[in-house]
């Protein structure tokens, strides 16, 4: 057994495209159903992207489905967790799209934002934790992740 | 930039391990507990992922328990978590002796939807081709939603 995919509903595709290619993940599969109505996307992270092609495995898949629909989460699900070459700067990257950095990276380790359509998506700093820098250091919690 | 893991909270740690180990087939890989947090985390592997788990973390699915009692409900913004099978003829069987429900039955010999005990919806996809359509399988009523 093999893990293959998480797979997510997103009300925007085109939003939520931009969210992720802001985080560093590529398109790397796409199917338009005519007869479900529906558009599966499927996504990789730059290091998973040979693995993807290769076993589809691991990818984030994006179900965007053409009759519109409101999204909201539950408990049951918390969240999808990627690995990040440099934290601050990918906080930086998606602060400049408008995207809310919920828990701020203070420890140089660890940072939660959320889709647009409200998945918690944790970024963990590759190997050691950076070394603690404003303005990340004293930034505040905005709500919940 | 790596993916690592997909993280779900679970009403009861045992039962959890159980669904993911005994029918799965998963492995316990790491765990973590905090007195100060109150809660408990479980990192389990499927079998083909076991060796880069273990060395990279990767991919995983992380099971939260909070010892304090607590109701989880689903929500639609997230889809399911899907695994490839050798056999999804067999990992059904094993999953209805163990009283599983299969909420949509592999009738194509290629996909199956099951649920966690919490709710999370999981797929189950045929490695390589589909099977050969089989009773009693490709006259198998749905159940519920996944």
């Amino acid at each position: 057994m093999r893990y293959l995919h998480t797979m997510i509903r997103v009300s925007n595709l085109e939003k939520s495209l931009i969210f992720f290619q802001t985080l560093g993940l590529k398109e790397i599969r796409r199917r338009d159903s005519e007869k479900g109505k529906y558009t599966n996307v499927h996504l990789a992270a730059k290091d998973d992207i040979v693995s993807a092609e290769a076993v589809r495995s691991p990818t984030l898949e994006l179900t965007y489905n053409w009759e519109p629909e409101e999204y909201r989460g539950g408990r049951n699900f918390g969240h999808l967790a990627f690995e990040v070459e440099d934290i601050y700067a990918i906080c930086k990257t998606l602060i400049e799209i408008g995207v809310v950095i919920n828990r701020p990276p203070r420890d140089g380790h660890m940072a939660f934002v959320r889709t647009p359509d409200g998945v918690s998506i944790e970024l963990l700093q590759k190997g050691e934790s950076l070394p603690k820098q404003e303005p990340w250091a004293s930034m505040q919690n905005s709500g919940e992740w | 930039m790596k993916y690592l893991h997909t993280m779900i909270r679970v009403t009861n740690l045992e039962d959890s391990i159980n669904f993911f180990t005994s029918n799965l087939g998963m492995t316990e890989t790491r765990r973590i507990e905090s007195e100060t947090g109150r809660f408990t985390l479980v990192f389990l592997a499927a079998s083909e992922d076991l060796g880069n788990a273990k060395l990279n973390d990767s991919p995983v699915l992380e099971l939260t328990w909070n010892w304090d009692p607590e109701e989880y409900d689903g929500g639609r913004n997230f889809g399911h978590l899907a695994y490839s099978v050798d056999d999804i003829y067999l990992t059904c069987q094993k999953l209805l002796d163990n009283g599983v429900t299969i909420n949509r039955p592999p009738r194509d010999g290629k996909m199956a939807f099951i649920r966690s005990p919490d709710g999370i919806s999981i797929e189950l996809l045929q490695k390589g081709e589909s099977l050969p359509k089989q009773e009693p399988w490709s006259s198998m009523d749905n159940i519920g939603v996944w």
